[in-house]
């Protein structure tokens, strides 16, 4: 059986996170490849199956859109559902975050 | 140009070592040109280092090339518009960077491999009963051509979805 879908949980990826971060600017797949390597300083590189995986499957889910680009490559950008889900997504890992530091007694507990 | 044919022995269980001894047969001058029957043709040229990646799309659109060019895996070649293979530098990134996509590349040839082995089971029963029956000669010779080819059919759907099924749960535990 396949194994439940991430998104239908409500949860994203650590991918999804990131690609979603990107498209809250229109951005084509590439550049939103260049910005997640960007602004993780390398820590997060996708590689173009993944992406295109995850693009369809945002699409799907209507959490991005397609525009009429300029030229050839589609750009994409973020819904008002995917925001919702992402800012959903960013407490969700903020509330983990928290536990973690006040057990660990580490900086960022509140 | 001399060719030569390298012969796979199903991309559901040796997809990895293929890859890899393309890639020596590259650094040796020998370079995928496309696919063949039940395995590869190669095509003589300057030795290269390089990777070779296999992806499973079906009909995907310029964006999916695009996308590859970009990161340096350059589009070799493609069988049925569903198998890809692309060719990158030693120094080009893994076309999938996280475990749940891809569990999914091979999650799509799991459920269609799958798919197609159920039909064609329940086509062999329901063919092996119709020799309970007593069948003029002719009729029976047909059946037992026909009982062949939905067996070679099972062999070739059946092993692919074990394959790949198994190795889907291999990604999915090692993480």
């Amino acid at each position: 059986m396949p194994r439940t879908d991430s998104l239908e949980l409500g949860e994203l990826t650590d991918s999804m996170f990131y690609i979603l971060l990107a498209l809250t600017t229109p951005r084509h797949g590439y550049l939103v490849m260049q910005f997640v390597e960007e602004i993780t300083r390398g820590r997060m590189q996708i590689g173009p199956a993944s992406m295109y995986t995850i693009i369809k499957k945002l699409l799907n889910a209507e959490l991005i859109e397609a525009m009429d680009g300029d030229g050839k490559k589609k750009n994409y950008r973020i819904t008002n559902k995917g925001r919702s889900i992402l800012t959903d997504d960013v407490k969700r890992r903020q509330a983990m975050v928290e536990d973690a530091c006040a057990i660990l007694d580490m900086e960022g507990s509140r | 140009m001399r060719q030569k044919y390298m012969l796979s022995w199903g991309l559901a269980f040796a997809e990895e070592r293929e890859m890899r001894k393309l890639e020596r047969m590259a650094a040796k001058g020998w370079h995928l040109k496309k696919f063949a029957p039940l395995g590869y043709t190669l095509v003589e040229g300057e030795p290269e280092d390089v990777q070779y990646s296999l992806d499973y799309r079906t009909r995907p659109d310029e964006d999916y090339f695009d996308l590859f060019a970009s990161s340096g895996w350059q589009h070799v070649t493609s069988t049925g518009d569903e198998i890809h293979i692309f060719k990158g530098n030693r120094d080009a990134k893994p076309i999938y960077s996280d475990v749940e996509t891809t569990e999914e590349k091979y999650h799509d040839m799991e459920r269609q491999m799958g798919r197609a082995a159920l039909i064609l089971s329940i086509l062999w029963i329901a063919l092996f009963s119709l020799f309970q029956f007593d069948w003029p000669i002719v009729v029976e010779t047909i059946l037992i051509g026909v009982q062949l080819l939905v067996t070679i059919g099972l062999v070739f759907t059946g092993l692919p979805y074990i394959g790949y099924r198994f190795k889907r749960k291999r990604i999915s535990r090692e993480g």
